[in-house]
């Protein structure tokens, strides 16, 4: 019986009790009209059982065990009422009417209390029946109320169901609603052209539609309950499992935050390897182990496209600078005297003709960079790269084009008073190839913009970001300038610099390159003084593997006497060390 | 007079660095693909070789491979001349044995002559 109990039903049981309670006062008042001791021990316990009933009244206000609290007592009472209607005279008792009156509080606690009563009763009269030698006449008055017990309890019992409150399940408009929803959310789920996969805490699978099923291989029965592991074969670009960093149900497990994979391949049960975007969410719930969800999306297509796009540019980049090589080659020797003879106004012509065709070469490279930059920003990879190392290799490679102006390049470490010849190893969250632009790319117009003195890069850390610094001792830059620096085709309107030339891309390219890699790039300068360029990049720590293909030796922190012993144990030809040119004065330096 | 091996697939280029070359005083052989290069190679005996590495059927890389597997051209000064600019590739022919790699947009032709001048004249 999962009916609850309304206050019908105790306002009854008290009537019931009240009753009870009469009787023990008419005994102790009126003894003439109860004949024995024992009903008196029977009323007493009669009315004990009834105290009983109400101090469990409390439970019925709190719903707890209501069946078999509210079962016992009514049993109790009933038998309680059955012994007092047996003592005061069976079936001729007077208090037979409070058997009927317990039989509608019967139908209040239950059928089994109803059913229980009428097999006493039953048996009741059928006793009574056998003590008057089964005489008819006896039974006739007698059979008229067992019908009417029968009736008073089936009554009972359709007033029990109709003031029964609602059961605690609502099967109501919002159950039918919400079947109609499961129903419209399965149809849903299996025309979806992408895979949801539901994966719990533990990381098993709980559910999968059926665009997850045809990419993985796996039909959802076997599927679900396994772990996805083994479900999802996830491998990244050079077919190696997806492991911590990359494996996105892992990620945003950790870090409890919606992300995106879009360089993962699936592998399905049959091997089929497909390119796959991962969206995986987490289910918020309060508990730790909550799982997520996953939409797997076929981006197979959408690869070859970008794959064909990036082909044709490069080969369109190689068709155009192939022309441009010739013309300047050309130009160049018709210039050249040991090759070709010309007059003084064919030399100036040639002369410009040749200058614009370095800025045409310039133009096309930048261009194209830029556009492969923008069209490389989802697919870049971020890894740690050392910062340290490339920047020796940068300087050393810009060596000779300084020395042919007269400059020097030099690398100063960021702590003052410290050995140069010492190099802390930093590590930068980065793109290597795009790194060695952005400093390749600010040394060059370091070197451009600076007649005499020289660049000096410094390169400091702190526990969470590296900055490097390229100073010059350049005729530096104007606020007003500084202001556009970084746009697009923005070129310094100088007289004194516009014969430098440039294509007005290449600190905007630096730029987008360094705020991909999600740094910081600014600009200090006195105009007369020189320029310091200043971007800073997130500090990581370098990969095992990566550590072992650079060869460096990690942490290389005691200071070294002179720069000899520095070149035996990292193998870098000490930098010349000048007094004085290369530090910028008042202010700049090393103090990055 | 020392001969130089020019190879380069580009009609214009090839014109360029021969006559700049030439007017150095080194002679100069030309070949406009890999298997013309080998060929002359080793027919030649060149001092010095300019290798482009952009080139149809085998590539500037194959062909240096190929020369230092070869008795004789594995001692032959090889420089390697090419558009790319990745560091891998860099390694990538420093590792299959190039004397020098320079890098096209990033070198003049006047550079290029200073570098053969570099590793010819030591020579004598």
């Amino acid at each position: 019986m999962k009916s609850n109990y309304s206050v019908l039903a105790g306002v009854t049981a008290g009537l019931n009790g009240l009753a009870l309670a009469l009787a023990a006062g008419l005994y102790f008042l009126r003894p003439e009209l109860l004949q024995s001791l024992v009903q008196a021990e029977i009323l007493a316990g009669g009315s004990l059982l009834v105290l009983l009933y109400f101090a469990s009244l409390h439970q019925l206000a709190k719903k707890r065990w209501l069946a078999a609290s509210a079962g016992v007592m009514a049993l109790l009472s009933a038998a309680n009422l059955g012994f007092l209607i047996i003592q005061t005279g069976g079936l001729d008792s007077p208090f037979y009417a409070f058997w009927l009156l317990g039989v509608v509080a019967a139908g209040l606690f239950g059928t089994p209390y109803v059913l229980a009563l009428l097999a006493i009763t039953t048996a009741g009269t059928g006793l009574a029946f056998s003590q008057h030698q089964f005489a008819i006449s006896f039974m006739a008055p007698r059979l008229g109320q067992l019908l009417i017990t029968a009736f008073a309890a089936g009554l009972a019992e359709w007033i029990h169901y109709s003031f029964r409150r609602p059961t605690p399940v609502p099967v109501t408009q919002p159950a039918v609603k919400a079947a109609a929803k499961n129903i419209a959310t399965d149809v849903l789920m299996s025309r979806m052209a992408d895979g949801v996969v539901v994966v719990d805490g533990n990381g098993v699978v709980k559910m999968m539609n059926r665009a997850a099923e045809e990419m993985t291989g796996w039909d959802a029965a076997s599927a679900v309950g396994l772990d996805y592991h083994s479900v999802l074969e996830l491998k990244t670009a050079d077919d190696q499992p997806a492991g911590s960093d990359h494996d996105p149900f892992y990620r945003s497990g950790l870090e409890r935050k919606s992300l995106v994979a879009s360089d993962l391949f699936l592998y399905s049960r049959s091997g089929h390897k497909i390119a796959l975007s991962v969206s995986v969410a987490p289910i918020s719930d309060s508990s730790a182990a909550a799982g997520c969800v996953a939409v797997l999306r076929d981006i197979s297509k959408e690869k070859e496209v970008e794959r064909q796009r990036s082909e044709f540019i490069s080969t369109a980049s190689h068709e155009m600078r192939t022309p441009v090589a010739a013309i300047e080659g050309y130009l160049s020797l018709a210039m050249n005297p040991k090759v070709a003879t010309v007059d003084t106004r064919a030399m100036e012509y040639l002369t410009k003709a040749h200058d614009n065709t370095k800025h045409l070469g310039a133009l096309f490279r930048d261009l194209l960079s830029v556009t492969k930059l923008e069209e490389g920003l989802q697919t870049t990879q971020l890894v740690p790269v050392n910062l340290s190392q490339m920047v020796k290799d940068v300087i050393a490679d810009m060596e000779m084009v300084a020395q042919k102006k007269g400059l020097t390049i030099t690398y100063a470490s960021g702590a003052a008073g410290s050995d140069r010849s010492v190099m802390p190893i930093y590590h930068v969250l980065a793109d290597p190839e795009r790194l060695r632009e952005v400093m390749t790319n600010l040394i060059e117009n370091a070197i451009k913009f600076t007649t005499e003195g020289g660049v000096t890069v410094g390169v400091s850390a702190d526990p969470k970001i590296v900055t490097v610094r390229i100073t010059d001792t350049g005729p530096g830059i104007s606020p007003e300038n500084i202001k556009h620096l970084f746009q697009k085709f923005y070129r310094v309107d100088n007289s004194a610099t516009r014969s430098i030339g440039g294509t007005g891309l290449g600190l905007y390219l630096v730029r987008s390159i360094i705020e991909l890699f999600n740094g910081r790039i600014w600009v200090e300068s006195q105009v007369g003084k020189g320029s310091s360029f200043n971007f800073s990049l997130v500090r990581t720590e370098p990969k095992p593997a990566a550590a072992a293909s650079t060869a460096q030796p990690t942490a290389v922190v005691t200071p070294q006497p002179p720069a000899s012993t520095a070149v035996a144990i990292d193998g870098l030809r000490p930098a010349p060390v000048p007094v004085g040119q290369t530090i910028l004065p008042a202010g700049g330096g090393k103090t990055a | 007079m020392a001969k130089i091996l020019l190879v380069e697939d580009d009609i214009n280029l090839r014109d360029i660095y021969s006559a700049r070359l030439q007017a150095e005083g080194y002679k100069i052989i030309t070949a406009a693909d890999g298997e013309e290069a080998l060929a002359t190679a080793v027919r030649e005996l060149p001092d010095l070789i300019v290798l482009d590495i952009m080139m149809p059927k085998i590539s500037g890389f194959d062909v240096l491979d190929i020369l230092r597997s070869t008795p004789e051209t594995k001692e032959t000064k090889i420089i390697l001349m090419t558009a790319l600019s990745q560091e891998a590739d860099k390694k990538r022919g420093e590792s299959l044995g190039a004397d020098k790699y320079l890098i096209k947009s990033q070198v003049t032709l006047e550079d290029v002559v200073k570098t053969v001048h570099e590793f010819l004249d030591a020579k004598k």
